[in-house]
């Protein structure tokens, strides 16, 4: 029997902020933010998983469920602060498959 | 290719130098134009550094009247000298005054839930913008940072004045309202959060591009010297 493949949104993003961020800290600002918005289910729905995140250029590369891709950018764009800091996420570049 | 335009960045409290790397910055978002809130004195620096940058910097003013007496005095103090007249709607009598002034192009209204509970978009206000050629304004930065609870009744305001403005043909411009690099957003981040409010992925991109640049277009047209009146304007000079 086929089987469906997930599709997914590769979003690479830029942080804006006078501090510097670890990878953990940049993953917890955007679970909460989207838990914040959207609840549990949106959670479970969008599915944002950090793929990587380099310090030194406080860039990083998030996937997400590729039905939810304009959920996923308002999330981030609603950003203000990460670890108590102020602070804002821009997406770059998305990329996937079609 | 779409072009994006910001139609509101504020001035920054203190150094005017954030203003210049706020129009950096926005060029590196993307960005195809800013409208800058300032008093007009350094317009021609910041128009100078846009066409650098390739950033075209349109001239905006936010009145703040308290009442609609004020709003007419200042109307016909700034209406030639800015590109974009924005009024700040804190009374209901301002806002209807507004609403109803052919040379406003924007109504914001207040970003706290308690005054817009006063003043808000509501269905007259809609109808007398309709007739006028106003656009409503949402300022994204009114919804950053906001609490949960203050941050729902907000969204729920704003849903009900997009749902108004539609009914009515009211066109509705989607801005930054950013007074710091922190506040800006890049335009499809921007146009997302509008998934908020029930609008929709064309919709919102609408509203952060083609919406904004025509009412830019028009109030040039309107400001350059061949205008006589809608419709009308100057062809051919001379005493023939």
């Amino acid at each position: 029997m086929p089987v469906r493949r997930v599709r997914r949104r590769y979003l690479k993003f830029r942080v804006a902020s006078e501090w510097r961020y670890q990878a953990q800290d940049v993953a917890d600002a955007v679970q909460r933010e989207v838990l914040s918005l959207y609840g549990v289910h949106g959670l479970s729905r969008i599915n944002p998983v950090l793929i990587g995140f380099e310090e030194e250029g406080q860039t990083g590369i998030l996937r997400c469920s590729h039905l939810h891709l304009r959920l996923m950018r308002a999330a981030l764009a609603y950003v203000t602060n990460i670890d108590g800091h102020a602070a804002s996420i821009h997406v770059m570049r998305v990329s996937g498959t079609n | 290719m779409r072009r994006f335009i910001d139609l509101h960045l504020r001035q920054p409290a203190g150094s005017s130098d954030e203003l210049e790397l706020m129009l950096r910055f926005a060029a590196d978002l993307g960005w195809g134009g800013v409208a800058v809130a300032s008093d007009g004195g350094q317009l021609g620096r910041l128009k100078g550094l846009g066409e650098e940058l390739g950033l075209d910097v349109i001239s905006r003013v936010d009145l703040r009247p308290r009442g609609a007496r004020e709003l007419r005095a200042s109307l016909r103090r700034v209406r030639r000298r800015f590109e974009i007249v924005a009024v700040c709607c804190r009374s209901k009598a301002v806002a209807r005054q507004a609403a109803r002034d052919h040379r406003v192009d924007l109504l914001n209204f207040s970003p706290s839930p308690s005054t817009r509970n006063r003043a808000w978009f509501d269905r007259q206000e809609a109808s007398l913008a309709s007739g006028a050629s106003c656009a409503y304004e949402i300022n994204v930065s009114d919804l950053l940072g906001l609490g949960p609870a203050a941050g729902a009744k907000l969204l729920s305001i704003i849903r009900r004045e997009i749902e108004n403005a539609r009914d009515h043909g009211v066109p509705v411009a989607t801005s930054s309202g950013a007074d710091s690099r922190l506040l800006m957003r890049e335009p499809r981040g921007l146009a997302a959060l509008l998934d908020l409010v029930g609008v929709g992925e064309e919709e919102g991109l609408e509203m952060v591009s083609s919406i904004p640049w025509g009412i830019v277009e028009v109030n040039r047209g309107k400001l350059s010297p061949g205008f006589i009146a809608p419709g009308v304007r100057v062809v051919e000079e001379g005493a023939g």
